[in-house]
């Protein structure tokens, strides 16, 4: 059943888009990547916009989906996740969509970035969509808002379906989801997959990967160079720009900008108070992310949930098929749910810790997410045990205010950067 | 030297007085006005104790859920950190204090200088606060005095849940209403058992650390304390006043920066 599509909120979010950018190329503060990451995004959404007019085969895509893939096959990939928030968010309808998931059985304990996505598809916000790729590994939830989205939308949609465990048996089943997925796409478009694209594409895809590394390299600076939220900013863009000159050309631009203030010795905020850990998505609301850089000097150095690629992943373009199997099971943020803990995300945390010489962590423990929660214990008790450095978890929404106000969240890291202001 | 510290909390304003670290005026006034306008009235009731003029105190310092109303304050701290200081003046030897005021209750671990170590606060649900305790003895038709002190007779708990004050008033009910009825001061000591055990849990979460200090209105409740030893299985400390542990702590973070800007 396809929902009667409106295409007023998609322009109105553009619109809004464009006003965001006027608002920070006037503002000389404002550094080229902070406006970059919205020009990008607003391109990309009248690239969405305009997919079917053009001839374009529209693919939306839930979070970790192939979208390399797509772009060696011509198609136009869009993160359903973050546009269904940009579209939520920057034109007010946050309290019309999760209503319209309501109504659907979606209650309030169904992660909110799932409830708009389901509610995007059925009042017809979204672009005309030609497929939709789901994947699982990361959000339970999307066996739900998918099946939601695809049943409102009319399309069809293929479910990759990511194993848990990073073994040679579990990287040939994907190896073979990819190859499942290549064909029903093949079948949909009436195009063959071009290897030699993909080949090109896992090259950007290489090349992301090394300047990820720099950047992180670059974090470890006291005063870190790079501001908050750009751990969560480069893995947003990251999850529909991969494999592009795009996304290299972004990433690029932070670490320029990062590579100029560490030579200077400057950081990326007037003061430097406290030198932070971010643990998982920071509230989208409540203002804390500009609010602890600027007001309080609370920088997050590092986010090991996002800050993906060590030093020991290698991928050879010129396999691309064994690149994606590689790059797709070694994402940081899926290391929680694979497990044990002591082995993956732990060493992660405390090695971070350690090298970003942080004095605090933060959990976003957005309430949504239970599998990643579930991890929160361990990873607090560790990180004391360890380093004697401690951490505080923001029980919160990332979208639904309902949940936790952004006065409370404000209020809860003040009592943190108190605890931290009696350590030193 | 003489300093002020107000504790904003939901249902009463608290103000404490320091002279030279000496307590000179405290008062407390349960919320009825803007907060800002609360806060003045506090104070001045505090003051009026002292003996001083408003212009004789050098430094404010206000806490609380309501700080951010109050304009004339030097300075704000968050509700841990306050009440961290003021238990730790008045019990040098605590480690932990758990402070159940009326629309939330919190747990503190802390080092033995008074600061905050690590904190959970439950201002979600009213199971585990002084507004649950006072809905069940309305419920019961006894005063909150007659309620602390019957559960003290208790023989032994009724069962209540502790997870929800909503079902737990059915809980009651049905105690009251049963044939023959559960003693009311098992049922009584029922509820402050529902509430111990919940906050028994963040307890547990932070690590159990002596000497355990309880603080807020509910402190004031002997039956609830005896309950929450029982369930945590060690001696809880109560200060005389223990309404006023994070107004007196957040005057000693005044007296604290007075001093601080002195030295520099």
């Amino acid at each position: 059943m396809r929902a009667a599509l409106d295409t007023k909120p998609l322009e109105k979010t553009a619109r809004a888009m464009e006003r965001i950018i006027a608002h920070r190329k006037a503002d000389p503060t404002r550094l080229k990547s902070e406006i970059m990451y919205f020009e990008l995004s607003l391109e990309h959404l009248r690239a969405m916009m305009t997919a079917r007019e053009e001839g374009k085969t529209l693919a939306g895509i839930t979070v970790l989906g192939p979208c390399e893939i797509c772009y060696a096959m011509d198609i136009i990939p869009y993160y359903i996740d973050v546009f269904s928030g940009y579209t939520s968010q920057f034109l007010g309808l946050s309290e019309d969509y999760f209503a319209a998931s309501k109504s659907l059985g979606l209650s309030s304990e169904i992660c909110s970035v799932h409830r708009l996505m389901a509610a995007y598809f059925m009042l017809g916000h979204a672009p005309l969509t030609d497929v939709i790729i789901l994947t699982s590994g990361v959000c339970d939830h999307t066996a739900m808002s998918g099946d939601i989205s695809t049943y409102f939308h009319g399309c069809p949609s293929f479910f990759v379906d990511r194993p848990y465990h990073s073994d040679e048996h579990s990287a040939r089943y994907l190896k073979g989801e990819l190859e499942r997925l290549i064909h029903g796409l093949e079948d949909l478009t009436g195009r063959k997959m071009d290897y030699d694209r993909l080949r090109e594409v896992m090259a950007f895809r290489q090349r992301e990967i090394e300047l990820y590394r720099e950047i992180n390299e670059l974090r470890k600076a006291v005063p870190c160079p790079t501001l908050n939220g750009t751990s969560l900013n480069m893995a947003a863009l990251g999850y529909y720009l991969s494999g592009t000159q795009k996304m290299v050309d972004y990433l690029e631009a932070i670490r320029d900008e990062a590579r100029e203030n560490v030579q200077k010795g400057k950081g990326a905020y007037a003061e430097e108070n406290y030198r932070l850990m971010w643990l998982m998505v920071p509230p989208a609301y409540s203002g804390a992310v500009e609010w602890m850089g600027k007001k309080r000097g609370a920088v997050e150095v590092i986010n090991p949930y996002f800050d993906d690629w060590g030093d020991k992943l290698e991928i050879d373009p010129r396999k691309p098929l064994d690149s994606l199997v590689t790059i797709t099971m070694n994402r940081n943020v899926l290391r929680p749910m694979e497990g044990p803990l002591a082995d993956t995300t732990v060493v992660d945390v405390v090695r971070d810790a350690k090298d970003y010489q942080i004095d605090g962590a933060i959990y976003f423990a957005h309430c949504g997410c239970r599998i990643a929660d579930g991890c929160i214990r361990i990873l607090k008790d560790t990180l004391m045990k360890e380093t004697g450095i401690p951490m505080t978890i923001v029980d919160f929404d990332v979208f639904d205010t309902t949940y936790v106000t952004g006065k409370e969240i404000i209020n809860k890291l003040e009592c943190f950067f108190e605890l931290l202001d009696d350590r030193k | 030297m003489i300093v002020a510290g107000i504790d904003m909390g939901a249902l009463t304003t608290k103000a404490v007085v320091l002279k030279d670290g000496e307590v000179i005026g405290q008062s407390i006034i349960t919320a009825s006005e803007e907060g800002e306008v609360q806060a003045r009235r506090t104070l001045e009731e505090a003051i009026k104790q002292s003996g001083i003029t408003p212009n004789d105190i050098q430094y404010i310092v206000v806490t609380g859920e309501g700080r951010k109303s109050v304009s004339f304050a030097n300075k704000e701290k968050t509700t841990p950190t306050a009440i961290s200081k003021g238990a730790n003046k008045l019990f040098p030897s605590a480690r932990m204090v758990i402070d159940v005021g009326g629309e939330s209750s919190t747990v503190i671990r802390m080092t033995e200088k008074g600061g905050v170590e690590d904190s959970m606060s439950n201002d979600k649900c009213a199971s585990g606060t002084g507004v649950f305790l006072e809905t069940m003895a309305k419920l019961m038709q006894i005063s909150l005095e007659e309620f602390a002190r019957l559960s003290l007779q208790a023989q032994k708990k009724a069962e209540i849940s502790n997870t929800c004050a909503i079902f737990a008033e059915s809980e009651v009910v049905s105690h009251v209403h049963r044939d023959p009825p559960t003693p009311k001061n098992d049922v009584i000591a029922g509820i402050h058992a529902s509430i111990a055990s919940r906050i028994g849990g963040f307890v547990r979460r932070l690590g159990i650390k002596e000497d355990v200090v309880l603080s807020g209105g509910v402190a004031k409740n002997a039956g609830f304390a005896r309950v929450m030893e029982e369930e945590l299985g060690v001696r809880i400390l109560i200060p005389q006043e223990p309404q006023l542990v994070a107004a007196l702590g957040a005057a000693r973070i005044a007296q604290e920066e007075m001093a601080r800007k002195k030295t520099s």
